[in-house]
């Protein structure tokens, strides 16, 4: 694809990792002579509705925003989800535990009827996505690997082995041997271990890898003290969207 | 004039020496009782406390990430090799690991030989110390027969009490002794004191794989149905640190990496896990080892059956690392003896 | 192979003609750009290189009796293969090899031959299919049995045909799925196989297709009573270094790259990974 018209949305998020694209700032200059960005609210403001590549940040949570998507998909050749709300609908899901009656009220009280509300879904389940950016924030340089991987039409070197990999390439301590819990071992690499190397567990905001060996991991947490009740609060944090998997 | 003494005082000033020729990686302190090889100032290796570091040294001849090819695709490919190598001295290294090394030795000069690794490892010296006591609770050396090691360094010291008792093995290990070290030469009674103590530790390396290491090819040939690998299949995570933190583990994924001008690029290796879903799989997707206990049995066989087989030496050196990095606690000992178990009740029956 | 350096550095070479052989499959003639003529093996193959996307393996499809150059039947099915498509005539990429060990051909010399290919099994096979007509005298009896999933998956149709009006050879050809047109037969490739007359002890036979194939293969052949060593099986693994390094292809103790992809049941019957 030669010179793509790209344009990031905003769904249910908190906007940051499109803010952490705007931090590649050496390479964002080279960047915008491969692509030409046509829509990206948080630094411009420019719109168009003529784009090759829709970057999508946020998962879905009401009804408008599952029309939204859907003219997004048609209009654009490539989606790109975003960050863990666009993957897997990362935090945003902990409210589907509960009514979305009770939800609408504690969130606006009095103002509860005038917001609709609907349970938390990553974008995949609305729409077909070509590429997934993971993470809570991303990683920029996972961002540059997609954007050069859709440029070069290749898959993108998006790892599917668990943290651990990377956290032991880097030489760190294992947190278990230190008592902090750790979803590490089931989560999708990519992040550098970043977490983990500044001694704070894996949270799993990359999402599950493909054949997570959940009921070991869970028996490594109750080693570790947690009850079974706790330990799935780990996983829901940002797993709430694969809640089956880990009952 | 064979073996020298260097006073544990002065090993410091010969570490600090080593560097002006050379850059030198030494064994330092990463976290209480966690120690890594690093580039450090001074000499800070922890002797009696030491414990296996977290990755062993193999890391400076066959890096985690390492550049093969240097590429410029416009208007034609063209591309260069990329063997990167610079004079280094690994200090401080114990059997075990001089054991990794050589086992990796023969494998990247087997059949083809890789430069990658043969041109680093062609400029590296390695300073053995030499262990007297286990030095924790997961090395079971002895049992593979690695303890003893007569090859693959340049300078074995050993701690016999406020010295090292120190002897050369490689011209290159004489030399750096002559022009950095502070030394005196062996008096025969510090060379009686140095062989009493290397046998009164005989006792002290238990042998806990309950076989002559010589046989587990065989019980291993023997082993692809045995239960053991099912029972692993539901604990283990395959995470894959038994493999990254292994000093024999050489399996390497190989992609290309485009700069953002998308002209100009490199094509790099990484250290890879059969430990890993993805191991085996080819490009229709199907997977030649789609469970975590064959990929388990898989990798077990690499160290004590296929390559054994291959190069007639076990591809365990005892580190323990393992065993000590599996967060399920698998263990690498246990597992071999209930194969041999397994085994043995097999041939009851 | 002519690197003298590195082992992961890949010559040069120039795509001299391509063809589209299937919607999937696309024939390319490739030339080193210094001319160099080749030497290899049936059965061998190489790893091209299209920079920065990778390297792929790709078993050689022309006879070795052509020296200038190599051809290879490409299927489009990961980023390098379809990078591969994309090119033309004249266009460079990087090529390691000839790799692997290839077809046991002196000891397949005054038997009678029966080759069994499934599909894209058939590129690999073309190679020691010419070969061995170049040689017809050094050869007894020689069948080919061929089995695609459609007839619009039929791979070399034009050379195929020359090898059906040779009086020297015999050629069966058979369907998955058939379409109206098809006259040939339909079914699986084994059901070629129970009416074949063979003289076991002088048959080998030489097989490549999807891994699926193979066990069903197996059997026919073994209830033929074929020798174990002359069965030989081509393998598809995962090979990123092609040289016995990097682990991905192994089969319990062997390398598909370095003692294959070729090997007779005799050694796979002791790999219990391998079918």
């Amino acid at each position: 694809m030669s010179r793509p018209r790209v344009a990031f949305f905003s769904f249910s998020s908190c906007e940051g990792c499109q803010l952490v694209v705007l931090t590649i700032e050496e390479q964002l200059l080279e960047l915008v002579t491969l692509i030409d960005i046509v829509s990206f609210r948080e630094a411009m403001s420019e719109k168009s509705n003529d784009y090759d590549i829709a970057i999508v940040e946020g998962s879905i949570t009401r009804d408008s925003e599952i029309e939204r998507i859907k003219t997004i998909r048609d209009t654009a050749k490539v989606v790109v989800a975003l960050g863990a709300c666009a993957t897997i609908g990362g935090i945003n899901c902990l409210k589907n535990q509960f009514e979305m009656k009770k939800v609408q009220n504690i969130v606006y009280g009095k103002m509860a009827d005038t917001f609709d509300t609907i349970p938390a879904r990553p974008i995949e389940s609305v729409i077909k996505v070509d590429y997934w950016i993971h993470g809570c924030p991303i990683d920029r340089d996972e961002f540059i690997e997609v954007t050069k991987a859709i440029l070069l039409e290749k898959k993108p070197r998006i790892p599917d082995y668990p943290v651990c990999v990377e956290c032991q390439m880097k030489e760190n301590v294992c947190l278990f041997e230190k008592g902090i819990v750790c979803m590490g071992p089931i989560t999708r690499a990519g992040c550098k271990a970043i977490c983990p190397t500044y001694t704070d567990g894996c949270v799993g905001c990359r999402g599950l890898i493909d054949d997570p060996n959940l009921s070991s991991h869970k028996n490594l947490l109750s080693e570790h003290g947690l009850t079974v009740k706790e330990a799935i609060s780990q996983y829901m944090l940002f797993g709430g969207n694969s809640k089956e998997k880990f009952e | 004039m064979k073996d020298v003494l260097i006073k544990k005082k002065e090993i410091g000033l010969f570490y600090k020496n080593l560097k002006e020729e050379f850059t030198v990686y030494g064994v330092k302190q990463k976290e209480k009782g966690f120690y890594v090889f690093d580039e450090t100032d001074e000499f800070s290796d922890p002797l009696e406390e030491y414990k296996p570091t977290i990755l062993p040294p193999k890391k400076f001849l066959f890096p985690q990430q390492e550049t093969l090819l240097r590429f410029n695709t416009q208007p034609h490919p063209d591309i260069k090799p990329v063997i990167g190598s610079k004079k280094q001295v690994l200090f401080g290294v114990r059997p075990c690991d001089i054991h990794g090394i050589r086992l990796l030795d023969k494998i990247f000069n087997a059949d083809h030989e890789d430069k990658n690794y043969t041109q680093k490892r062609a400029m590296t010296i390695i300073v053995g110390i030499d262990c007297l006591e286990p030095c924790y609770e997961h090395a079971h050396c002895a049992s593979v027969g690695y303890l003893e090691v007569d090859d693959g360094y340049d300078i074995m010291m050993t701690d016999i009490g406020d010295t090292f008792y120190t002897s050369w093995k490689t011209p290159q290990g004489e030399e750096i002794i002559r022009k950095y070290a502070k030394f005196l030469e062996a008096k025969n009674e510090d060379t009686d004191k140095f062989l009493r103590m290397k046998s009164e530790r005989q006792d002290r390396f238990e042998n806990k794989i309950k076989t002559n290491v010589s046989n587990l090819p065989l019980f291993f040939k023997n082993a692809d149905n045995d239960p053991v690998w099912d029972e692993l299949n539901d604990r283990c995570l395959g995470c894959g640190r038994c493999n990254i933190v292994c000093p024999t583990c050489y399996c390497f994924d190989v992609y290309d990496c485009m700069e953002l001008n998308l002209a100009s690029g490199e094509r790099c290796r990484q250290w890879d896990a059969c430990t890993l879903k993805d191991f085996a799989v080819v490009s229709t997707g199907e997977n030649f080892r789609p469970s975590r206990g064959q990929r388990l049995r898989h990798r077990f066989n690499r160290k004590f059956n296929y390559l054994m087989t291959k190069y007639n030496a076990s591809f365990c050196v005892g580190c323990g690392r393992c065993t000590r990095s599996c967060p399920v606690n698998i263990d690498l000992v246990e597992t071999v003896n209930a194969v041999i178990k397994n085994n043995r009740i097999h041939e009851k029956q | 192979m002519k690197n003298s350096n590195s082992l992961f550095l890949p010559e040069i070479a120039k795509v001299v003609s391509t063809r589209q052989l299937t919607a999937m499959e696309k024939y390319i003639e490739l030339k080193t750009i210094d001319d160099r003529e080749f030497d290899f093996t049936p059965g061998q193959f190489v790893q091209l290189s299209v920079f920065g996307i990778g390297e792929a393996p790709i078993s050689i499809s022309s006879s070795p009796f052509n020296r200038e150059s190599i051809g290879l039947c490409v299927r489009r099915a990961g980023d390098v293969t379809s990078a591969i498509h994309k090119l033309e005539p004249g266009s460079r990429l990087g090529m390691r090899g000839p790799l692997g060990k290839g077809f046991p051909v002196k000891e397949m010399r005054g038997k009678d031959l029966l080759f069994i290919a499934g599909g894209l099994g058939l590129a690999p096979l073309r190679s020691l299919i010419n070969y061995t007509l170049q040689k017809r005298d050094d050869f007894a009896r020689i069948r080919i049995l061929y089995g695609a999933k459609k007839p619009g998956e039929i791979l070399f149709p034009d050379e195929l045909q020359t090898w059906r009006e040779r009086k020297d050879i015999e050629l069966e050809i058979t369907v998955d799925t058939p379409d109206q047109n098809w006259t040939g037969k339909s079914g699986v490739i084994t059901r070629l196989m129970p009416s074949l007359k063979l003289e076991p002890e002088n048959t080998f036979a030489l097989i490549v297709g999807p891994p699926v194939m193979y066990k069903y293969v197996l059997l026919e052949l073994q209830i033929k009573q074929i020798p174990e060593t002359n069965i030989i099986m081509s393998l598809e693994r995962r090979m990123k270094c092609g040289i016995g390094k990097c682990g991905h292809c192994q089969i319990n103790g062997v390398y598909v790259c370095l003692d294959g992809p070729e090997f007779s049941y005799h050694t796979l019957k002791f790999l219990p990974e391998a079918i």
